[in-house]
């Protein structure tokens, strides 16, 4: 798994780690069932604070999105890749909500927005 | 037990006996025996022994100490503090380290005179009795010296100090030595001597006199030493 | 059954008076086992003061220390089997070569790891032959650093170890204590004024300053709990007294430390406001409340 720590983006250190477990969850890079790497093991790796990672791990436990297992270790739920899944379609709904919203403004066919979105879509890939 | 031996240990090898600073000074008075022997050849040989005697009390004298000299420098202060070993045992284990020099103490005495001897009288037959009557007294004033003098370094962290402190004890005993020449009638004093050299010519008596009145000071010096070093901040 | 964390280091209400004056007050702090704490300060806040006491070195007035669950003045000999110390300067006998220094330290402990001792002299490129004075000093604190790891210590104490050692030696340390926490059972307690070391690694920051605790838990909560921010010179005559806890002034504007619940005091429009790393905490709060009479 990939996990690039930026010590000048701003964001916090935890956050960094969150976003970038839950991207992986998303992909499918990391699968249902599969472990995380150790807590105390990627602290070290990536010279941070154990803190910081067990805080990062607790939250995205909280989330629903992994489970921390005593003894064992940090596992993937398998429902964290449909909860990943729903939350990113709540927050796609509500930036298309937005853009709605803004399009209606000026004056912006649908089938404009369409096009544009497919453009979007195509250049991401 | 165990931490009583790792810092006796410690201070061996802080004063380093066997190394080179320290081999120098220790070799000297079996040079001058050499050399002084040499020199007299013909003439009595017996006022070598004094000298050899007398240098190599006064090196192995200094030996002990070094092992406080370490302890006044910042460096040295912390590794006391960080070794797992108590204030208590790392006074016990330095009083240790004086039965080791009053050791090679006699054996330098024993070998310089040796050499002293062979050179001046061809053979060692004199050897035995030499010894006998230079090393007890020998060792005995060296370890007394030395059991006044380590309360003595643990209370004051200055040679200078020390040394003033030392004198003023001995002043001290002075005083109390001439009071009672002074004040002891004649024929009490001449009794108490003639007992003295009596016991004193018994050796199973001179040697117990001798350890008993070692153990008496060790009775007092320890303690007091324990307590200096505990009640000091490092 | 809720378990409570088992501590490495306890030190409650310990307080140290000083004839020249200077006090340790009343300081209080926990290091939970398996992490690292960063014991910070400016100089003479009193840190080694506070290790000084942790070793027994001298006696508390006040307050209790416990190490690894035991009483450090009342266990002191099984306290300091268990715990590695690493100080800013050697405290070996200077003529001793690497070797020697081996075969002293092996007889203090009673376990001795002579694999991991060599291990570490190889790693660090210590020749066994080389006297202790003719080690750079960067060299004689990873000699004690080796000694430190060699002897199944679970408390390693470091005072000041990185002052006068290069960006290099000191990533290679940091790496080592990350290594050394990593069975969630071994600890570190890390005293520096150099916090750059800190930023990243420690787990848990206890801030003295003065004599007094100003600050002790998780690093990233310290960090939160404050933020920099800067503003013009015009605004100064109108900041309410408790705005800010120190700040800077220079003939351009001014860089203000401010507690964040205490941010809202401040017109969000007219300043910048940025996060606050630990030296920027150290620095500001050392500088103390801007008066009238200092502009």
């Amino acid at each position: 798994m990939k996990l690039i720590i930026s010590s000048v983006s701003g964001e916090p250190i935890y956050e960094q780690i969150k976003d970038q477990i839950r991207a992986a969850v998303l992909s499918g890079e990391l699968a249902a069932g599969e472990a995380l790497p150790s807590l105390r093991k990627l602290a070290k790796e990536l010279r941070i604070s154990v803190l910081t990672v067990t805080r990062a791990y607790n939250e995205l436990a909280d989330e629903g999105i992994v489970e921390n297992i005593q003894g064992k270790g940090t596992f993937v739920m398998s429902q964290g890749t449909e909860l990943m899944k729903r939350r990113a379609r709540t927050r796609i709904k509500r930036i298309f909500d937005e853009t709605c919203t803004a399009a209606k403004a000026a004056d912006i066919p649908l089938l404009d927005l369409m096009t544009m979105l497919e453009e979007s879509y195509k250049d991401q890939s | 037990m165990r931490a009583v031996l790792s810092s006796f240990r410690l201070d061996m090898a802080r004063i380093g006996v066997l190394s080179g600073g320290n081999l120098v000074p220790l070799l000297i008075p079996i040079l001058f025996a050499v050399i002084f022997s040499l020199a007299s050849k013909g003439s009595s040989a017996d006022f070598g022994t004094g000298g050899v005697v007398g240098s190599t009390f006064g090196v192995c004298s200094i030996l002990p100490m070094t092992a406080f000299t370490y302890e006044w420098q910042e460096g040295h202060r912390r590794m006391n503090g960080m070794i797992p070993v108590g204030r208590a045992h790392q006074v016990v284990g330095r009083y240790l380290t004086l039965p080791v020099f009053a050791a090679l103490m006699s054996a330098e005495i024993a070998v310089a005179l040796g050499l002293n001897v062979l050179i001046s009288y061809g053979d060692l037959s004199r050897m035995p009795a030499m010894l006998s009557a230079a090393l007890p007294g020998c060792v005995w004033g060296y370890l007394a010296l030395q059991l006044v003098m380590f309360p003595m370094l643990y209370r004051w962290t200055n040679v200078r100090k020390a040394t003033m402190a030392f004198c003023g004890l001995f002043l001290v005993v002075f005083a109390v030595l001439m009071a009672v020449l002074t004040l002891v009638p004649e024929p009490t004093l001449d009794m108490m001597a003639q007992w003295c050299v009596d016991a004193l010519a018994t050796p199973a008596v001179g040697v117990g006199l001798g350890l008993g009145s070692l153990a008496l000071v060790v009775a007092i010096s320890l303690p007091v030493a324990i307590r200096t070093y505990r009640g000091k901040e490092l | 059954m809720t378990t409570t964390l088992p501590m490495a280091l306890s030190v409650t209400g310990t307080t140290k008076h000083y004839n020249s004056g200077f006090t340790l007050d009343d300081i209080t702090f926990d290091l939970p086992a398996g992490y690292i704490m960063g014991l910070i300060g400016p100089n003479g806040a009193g840190k080694s003061t506070l290790i000084k006491l942790i070793l027994n070195m001298i006696r508390r007035d006040a307050g209790r220390i416990q190490v690894l669950g035991l009483d450090a003045v009342g266990y002191e000999e099984a306290v300091k089997e268990q715990l590695g110390v690493v100080f800013d300067t050697s405290y070996f006998v200077d003529t001793w070569s690497v070797n020697k220094v081996e075969r002293v330290m092996r007889g203090m402990y009673r376990t001795w790891h002579a694999d991991l001792f060599d291990g570490y002299l190889r790693r660090f490129g210590l020749d066994r032959g080389k006297k202790v004075k003719e080690l750079s000093r960067g060299m004689q604190m990873k000699l004690m650093l080796a000694v430190a790891l060699s002897h199944d210590a679970r408390l390693l104490i470091l005072d000041e170890p990185t002052s006068g050692l290069d960006v290099l030696a000191r990533d290679e340390l940091m790496d080592i204590l990350a290594a050394y926490i990593e069975d969630g059972e071994r600890s570190v307690l890390f005293s520096t004024h150099i916090t750059a070391d800190l930023e990243r690694a420690a787990d848990f920051i206890t801030y003295i300053t003065r004599g007094e605790l100003y600050f002790t838990g998780p690093k990233d909560e310290f960090e939160d709990s404050f933020r920099i921010v800067k503003a013009g010179l015009d605004l100064l005559d109108r900041l309410p007294a408790k705005a800010c806890v120190g700040m800077h002034r220079y003939s351009t504007g001014f860089d203000a430390l401010v507690r964040t619940e205490n941010l809202p005091l401040w017109p969000a429009d007219q300043i910048v406001v940025e996060p606050a790393s630990i030296d920027d905490i150290i620095r500001l709060t050392n500088v103390g409340r801007p008066s009238p009479e200092e502009v």
